[in-house]
């Protein structure tokens, strides 16, 4: 089989063909860039959530550094303070007894 | 009773009482020191020493004595007794009769 084509037909087909090799690849491209833009949304998305919970976590963190010197006292603190005065205590019974030895 | 030996039994008092406060933990010696500097704001570094090595002999504290320098106490289970008042005293500590009822 023979076909027998002229010169501006061949061009006019390889134009077409042309033009619809470029429509495909755009519309793939086009694809292509709409689900990268989903997939990057979606990451945006996680990544404004966890820095939320940092700058939450950060402003909870400060509210309780705050807040510690009201709530608690140091463990070295409330054992010198005890120890005196228990010493006291023990200072002031031995001259009450001392006192009452005495009388 | 003349003031040294009053002192000195005190002290192995105070240190114990200031010892049982602490556990389960073992206390630095500085932090010994500091605690009864403020009951004694003339005790010496030796003078703590040589109670936490005289209560040490009666095996009611621990002793761990660091290369560095550093002592650290740690009461023993008589030495939690005698503090709790389960066990008799003996000469030596000045620890008051039990004039509180728990």
């Amino acid at each position: 089989m023979i076909i027998e084509m002229k010169f501006w037909e061949v061009l006019s087909l390889l134009i077409g063909f042309m033009g619809f090799v470029f429509a495909a690849g755009k519309i793939l491209m086009a694809q292509v860039e709409k689900r990268l833009d989903i997939r990057f949304g979606a990451l945006e998305e996680a990544r404004k959530e966890t820095e939320t919970g940092h700058m939450r976590m950060e402003r909870e963190f400060l509210e309780f550094k705050a807040t510690l010197p009201l709530e608690y006292v140091r463990r070295d603190d409330f054992i010198r303070s005890q120890t005196v005065i228990e010493a006291k205590l023990d200072a002031l019974y031995s001259r009450l007894d001392a006192i009452g030895k005495q009388k | 009773m003349d003031y040294q030996r009053h002192r000195r039994e005190a002290m192995r008092w105070n240190i114990l009482q200031m010892l049982y406060k602490s556990r389960p933990y073992t206390t630095n010696e500085q932090f010994v020191l500091n605690v009864i500097g403020t009951i004694y704001p003339d005790v010496t570094a030796l003078e703590l020493r040589q109670e936490l090595d005289y209560l040490s002999d009666r095996k009611m504290l621990e002793l761990t004595r660091q290369p560095s320098g550093t002592w650290f106490a740690d009461l023993t289970r008589l030495g939690v007794d005698l503090v709790e008042y389960t066990v008799e005293c003996g000469p030596g500590i000045a620890r008051p009769v039990k004039y509180w009822s728990e």
